[in-house]
């Protein structure tokens, strides 16, 4: 364990380094977050306003509003698409700049350095969800509903890990098919859309067609988000919440295991093949 | 393979007569890449060389002390806080030797040392690793290369490898006779009746008759033949002008060996 926390220290400070030195984008991407929500502020206000007459909007959000209950959605997004994309693109990216050769050959371990190398991304997402809420409730007016303010942190932070480990198994498998094949997983791009259409995150289930809504169910990310909204608006203990934690915990288990075998199977017949460091 | 990125088929790496693999292999053999591309362009050298200390696990007094000392023995202390895409390709080289040097192992890989590297700049390289790792330190250095002439240059012992197969490994000068079958000796020989032939030497050379004298180029069966060839050419009537040991350059010998395995290009390592 210990090799694996000095491995991403040495990343975050490698990568804090790197975007650093690029000053402008750095600072761009805040500014970036800001037109974002402002962005969903306005969309929300418009659907609200489409959906106020009928009373169905308010059903399909819990009453929440349509833009606290997006806002929740696009904040676990942000883990689901870096958990998804993170590990394959870091692989990608040391192969394409060639440094990945001169990392494999230290006396770090192949997973501890696949895993470690997204450490930026991981701590990047949570300061754009971090931003992401508090544009929400300080500039745009979310109403935040807390059971006690300790035990929803420790909610919405287990759900926040809970989340990064269901999709971090896909996602390692991803990268897995990078070692190996030399190009991205194809499935990623229809876990994240299928995701973000029928996880709850963008389009409340309760809207969707009979069968479609029933997808929501086996969608991973449906239990992170309503876990979230529940812990952050609707006021609901550790113990309310203890259902969707546990569901996400499931697909943990099942998940991460399975793209953790994948890649070593993947690195084994690469390094077998003598192709681990092409691209 | 040497460095466990490639599993071998069949057979092991040894080193010092053990057979290692794994993390232990990193520590016994530093890798040192020809490819300018290995490193983070937008870091400085320091903050290069501070994020693979890291990987190799190093606390962080050791890190700090340890990348000023390889820094300085590469020549880079005073553009330490430069970035790596503002370094010359020399200067580049001379950082992935400190990268190869973190475990401080008793051997270092060299790959393609100086293919990026104009003339200057590679003799001050070659002048680097020849004192300084191998005389000074007394660091096993193994070169990958295509350069032949450097090989020629640095190299104690050069193996080659033609088609996954070793096809000699022998001190430069030993090699060098082997591109003419064994010891070989010219000779130019002026009057009598030439080089005579024998039965422990074959000419394999020989120009035409000149002011001169004749030059040939004799194989020998060994050395101990060399003073029986002379004693004939005198025995002949002819007179000794020149002799000397006869060798063909490294990449003539290269070729020969490429010849033998039918094919028409240098083979990938």
């Amino acid at each position: 364990m210990s090799g694996l926390l000095r491995c991403a220290w040495a990343f975050l400070v490698r990568d804090f380094r790197i975007e650093a030195s690029y000053r402008l984008s750095f600072v761009l991407q805040f500014f970036g977050l800001f037109v974002s929500t402002l962005l969903w502020f306005f969309f929300a206000g418009f659907v609200d306003g489409v959906g106020a007459g009928s009373g169905r909007l308010a059903e399909q959000t819990g009453n929440l509003g349509f833009f606290p209950w997006v806002l929740a959605g696009i904040t676990v997004s942000r883990f689901l698409d870096v958990s998804l994309s993170t590990f394959a693109a870091q692989i990608r990216n040391e192969q394409s700049i060639g440094t990945l050769e001169a990392m494999l050959v230290t006396p770090a371990r192949l997973g501890h350095l696949m895993l470690a190398s997204s450490t930026w991304s991981f701590v990047f997402a949570g300061m754009q969800a971090t931003l992401y809420l508090l544009f929400g409730v300080f500039v745009f007016g979310v109403q935040i509903r807390l059971a006690s303010p300790f035990s929803s942190m420790i909610a919405v932070l287990l759900t926040i890990v809970l989340t990064i480990a269901a999709f971090s198994g896909i996602g390692i498998l991803s990268a897995a098919f990078v070692l190996y094949f030399k190009r991205g997983n194809p499935i990623n791009f229809v876990i994240s859309s299928f995701s973000l259409l029928f996880g709850d995150v963008l389009v409340p289930a309760q809207s969707l067609p009979g069968p479609l809504a029933w997808l929501t169910k086996v969608i991973p990310i449906s239990y992170a988000t309503n876990a979230v909204r529940g812990a952050l608006l609707r006021g609901e203990t550790l113990a309310d919440l203890l259902p969707n934690l546990a569901a996400l915990a499931g697909f943990a288990a099942v998940l991460l295991p399975l793209g953790l075998l994948g890649a070593r199977l993947a690195v084994r017949r690469a390094k077998q093949e003598g192709t681990l460091v092409q691209y | 393979m040497i460095c466990g990125l490639i599993v071998p088929d069949a057979g092991r790496v040894e080193v010092f007569g053990e057979a290692v693999a794994g993390p232990r292999l990193s520590r016994l053999v530093g890798l040192v890449h020809g490819d300018e591309r290995s490193f983070y362009w937008r870091l400085t050298a320091r903050e290069n060389l501070d994020f693979f200390t890291r990987l190799y696990g190093f606390d962080s007094v050791r890190r700090r002390a340890l990348v000023d000392r390889l820094l300085d023995k590469v020549g880079l202390s005073d553009d330490a806080d430069r970035r790596f895409g503002d370094f010359s390709s020399g200067m580049r080289q001379r950082l992935a030797i400190a990268r190869g040097l973190l475990a401080d192992p008793p051997i270092l890989l060299m790959d393609e040392p100086t293919r990026s590297l104009d003339p200057v700049s590679a003799a001050s390289l070659r002048a680097f690793v020849a004192d300084e790792l191998h005389r000074r330190d007394g660091k096993a250095v193994l070169i990958a290369t295509h350069n032949l002439r450097e090989a020629e240059m640095l190299c104690d012992r050069v193996v080659v490898l033609a088609a996954g197969r070793v096809r000699a490994d022998d001190t430069p000068a030993a090699l060098r006779r082997l591109g003419l079958g064994g010891v070989a000796y010219r000779l130019r020989v002026a009057g009598g009746r030439g080089v005579p032939d024998g039965p422990r030497w074959q000419v394999l050379e020989r120009t035409p008759d000149g002011p001169d004298g004749v030059e040939v180029v004799v194989r020998l069966e060994d050395e101990t033949a060399l003073d029986a060839l002379l004693a004939a050419v005198h025995g002949a009537a002819g007179r000794v002008i020149f002799c000397g040991p006869e060798e063909r350059a490294l990449d003539e010998v290269f070729r020969a060996l490429v010849r033998e395995d039918g094919r028409t290009e240098a083979p990938d390592r």
